[in-house]
């Protein structure tokens, strides 16, 4: 009876084989454009034809690519950082407001979201590049003599980062501030904390969930980007995702660049997997 | 030191809300004009209807809304405009507000901390405070792993651990089903007794208003109707919407025909003629318009002809210890009766029967009023 109830209130209205054919297409869809492909990929790395660990071997032993992951990670750990320290106090700010502010700051931080990254990195060089606004107001200031290098650097790669990555981080926290009822700080300021002790005692802690899923979009997302860096870095900053589709792309060393895919891949599933935790150690509090 | 020397040397202290006032923007005025003035140590309750005000009104003396005009006095400080966290007041929210990421003692050592102090005098205040609430051995749970007459147990304990002079309480027992909301009246009354704390709870339950408090505020549309005991609200109601609102109550619309003496003829149901004390009527002049509110207790089933009105029974009802008997009268109005139990289930919906009424009982409105 039970199982019964249980089985006719998460299957809902379709039969289970009727479920299996309305999702047939994504299934196909999924395994033959994406299982498929990646699998392929992924394969390349280790059997060439037959199974190796050549090319994983060169990946790990050449300091020049374990930079690189580590460049990648520094980098990522850095956008997490700076994303979650500008982040936040934008996403409380729009879970206080109402009415026409809520709408305008809501607008500001969807709309670049709604923008395309390549038009958003592009933006960046135009704003940086050696004749760009910065430099040309720099000078017409009189701050500076010639133009700054401010393109192809690592400190340049964080802010475009930063900034194209934000919205992942304001979402998920301004979901988690908006879930706690007003009550609680009331009551923490009734029980005769001010502003600044029921926010940290309170607000904060409640919030831990939205921080840790915006956290863990953000470093994920930044492990594997591509276009941003690409487009505002330079060889000094190559990050993973930049790499590996060098060595596909214009090296053409195919094996190779699945073994690169392979750690990166492998990296990112163990920080999910950390992150997880952490997310139910939270949920538990 | 005990569970209740603990808190009983804590005095309560009288509020004073002098012409309050609260708009939202020009068109909403939630709370217009608001005086009252409640004792030290008094239980007193805010009675209305949604939207009349009562939280908002609660929300002021507990300093989460500025008031758009008027003023607050707590014991004999003006605190309209201190911060919530300087007010020093107790509050239990509608829904408790226990704070779900720490244990039921660290939400009771909660204000303590907040007060610095001492680890030991805290966690022995926790500990009688769990005890006064008959939760001892339960401080390690988190709230979520408690029922909800636990829950509140605790959010009344965390709100009087700090001992403050008033306690607020919007509608703390809405949440319970009825039996543990009995119960849980008994305990609210008894903390009362022993703490001496002045409480101002907010309710739209009248029953719940009737049996706990000493003073009751009905509010209408952001107005006060009434503040008076139980008793006088309940016999003397100061307007239709207060006889309405509180108690059983039946209206017959009647025209005043004069006024003679100290009695005041009136005209019910377009031929009857009933008599009624001038004391029991609110500003009436003759030819007016009025309504005269009944309670069913006021009311006997008789034989018709014999009786000043007679309607037909449209069905009774049992309520425990007696009967409502529910009689449609000429004009269409639906009175209820109290009668014996037993006596109007006797009779046939549909069968014609006669009602007397004490007309020292009423009370009397001017329509419209
Ligand atoms: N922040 C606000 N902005 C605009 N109007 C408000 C606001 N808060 C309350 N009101 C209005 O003020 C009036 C009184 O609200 P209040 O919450 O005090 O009623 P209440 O008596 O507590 O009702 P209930 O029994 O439903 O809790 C309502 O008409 C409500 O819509
Ligand atoms: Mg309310």
């Amino acid at each position: 009876m039970a199982a019964r109830m249980t089985s006719t209130s998460t299957a809902g209205i379709y039969s289970p084989a009727t479920a299996l054919v309305l999702l047939l297409p994504l299934i196909a869809l999924f395994c033959g454009a994406f299982l498929y492909p990646v699998g392929r990929l992924l394969a390349m790395a280790v059997f060439d034809p037959d199974f190796t660990v050549r090319h994983l071997a060169k990946a790990v032993e050449s300091p020049l690519y374990v930079n690189v992951f580590l460049r990648t990670a520094r980098i990522a750990a850095a956008v997490t950082l700076a994303a979650f320290a500008l982040g936040y106090p934008v996403a409380l700010l729009m879970s206080r407001l109402s009415g026409r502010a809520a709408l305008f700051v809501t607008a500001c931080v969807l709309v670049p979201l709604w923008t395309s990254v390549l038009v958003r990195s592009y933006a960046w060089i135009v704003l940086l590049q050696t004749n760009g606004l910065v430099n040309g107001l720099l000078r017409w200031l009189g701050l500076t003599e010639g133009p700054l290098k401010l393109l192809y650097t690592e400190a340049t790669v964080l802010v475009a980062m930063t900034h194209v990555l934000l919205p992942y981080m304001i979402l998920p926290i301004y979901g988690a501030l908006r879930a706690i009822p007003a009550d609680y700080e009331r009551a923490a300021r009734n029980l005769g904390a001010g502003a600044v002790t029921s926010f940290i005692t309170v607000t904060l802690p409640l919030s831990l969930p939205g921080i840790f899923a915006g956290c863990l979009i953000v470093f994920i997302l930044s492990l594997g980007f591509y276009i941003t860096p690409a487009l505002v870095g330079g060889p000094e900053t190559l990050m993973a995702a930049t790499l590996i589709s060098q060595q596909a792309t214009e090296l053409l060393d195919w094996p190779f660049a699945s073994a690169l895919s392979l750690l990166l891949l492998a990296g990112t599933l163990v920080v999910v997997v950390v992150f997880r935790r952490f997310l139910s150690l939270s949920k538990g509090l | 030191m005990n569970s209740v020397s603990m808190l009983n040397d804590v005095a309560g202290a009288g509020v004073a809300v002098e012409s309050i006032r609260k708009s939202y923007g020009t068109v909403v005025t939630a709370v217009d004009d608001v005086s009252l003035k409640v004792k030290p140590g008094e239980f007193v309750s805010i009675l209305g209807p949604s939207g009349s005000g009562k939280t908002t009104l609660l929300m002021m003396i507990a300093g989460f809304e500025r008031p758009t005009s008027g003023r607050l006095i707590i014991g004999d400080q003006d605190m309209t405009y201190t911060r919530p966290e300087k007010r020093g007041l107790g509050m239990v929210f509608q829904r408790y507000a226990l704070f779900p990421h720490m244990s039921v003692a660290d939400n009771i050592a909660y204000p303590l901390k907040r007060r610095g102090v001492s680890r030991a005098e805290i966690r022995q205040r926790v500990e009688a405070a769990l005890k006064l609430i008959s939760l001892d051995g339960l401080g390690t749970r988190m709230p979520t792993a408690l029922s909800g007459g636990q829950q509140q147990r605790v959010a009344v304990a965390r709100a009087l651990v700090s001992q403050p002079p008033v306690m607020l309480m919007d509608e703390p027992l809405s949440a319970l089903d009825k039996k543990l909301r009995d119960q849980m009246q008994l305990e609210i009354m008894r903390l009362h007794r022993t703490v001496g704390v002045t409480i101002i709870y907010v309710t739209h339950d009248q029953e719940e208003a009737l049996s706990l408090s000493d003073r009751i505020v009905v509010m209408n549309r952001g107005r006060i109707e009434q503040v008076g005991t139980p008793d006088e609200l309940y016999d003397e109601p100061a307007s239709a919407f207060v006889a309405d609102f509180i108690g059983r109550t039946s209206f017959l619309a009647a025209t005043c025909l004069a006024v003679e003496g100290s009695n005041a003829r009136m005209r019910v149901n377009d031929a009857t003629e009933v008599i009624v004390p001038v004391s029991r009527c609110r500003d009436i002049v003759v030819g007016a318009r009025v309504r005269i509110a009944v309670r069913p207790e006021a009311l006997k089933l008789a034989v018709v002809g014999s009786a000043q009105l007679s309607g037909t029974l449209e069905g009774s009802r049992f309520v425990g210890s007696s009967e409502l008997a529910f009689v449609r009268i000429a004009n269409g109005e639906l009175l209820q009766v109290q009668t014996e139990p037993g006596v109007s289930r006797k009779l046939q919906a549909g069968s014609p029967v006669g009602i007397m009424f004490d007309a020292s009982r009423v009370s009397v409105f001017r329509e419209g009023a």
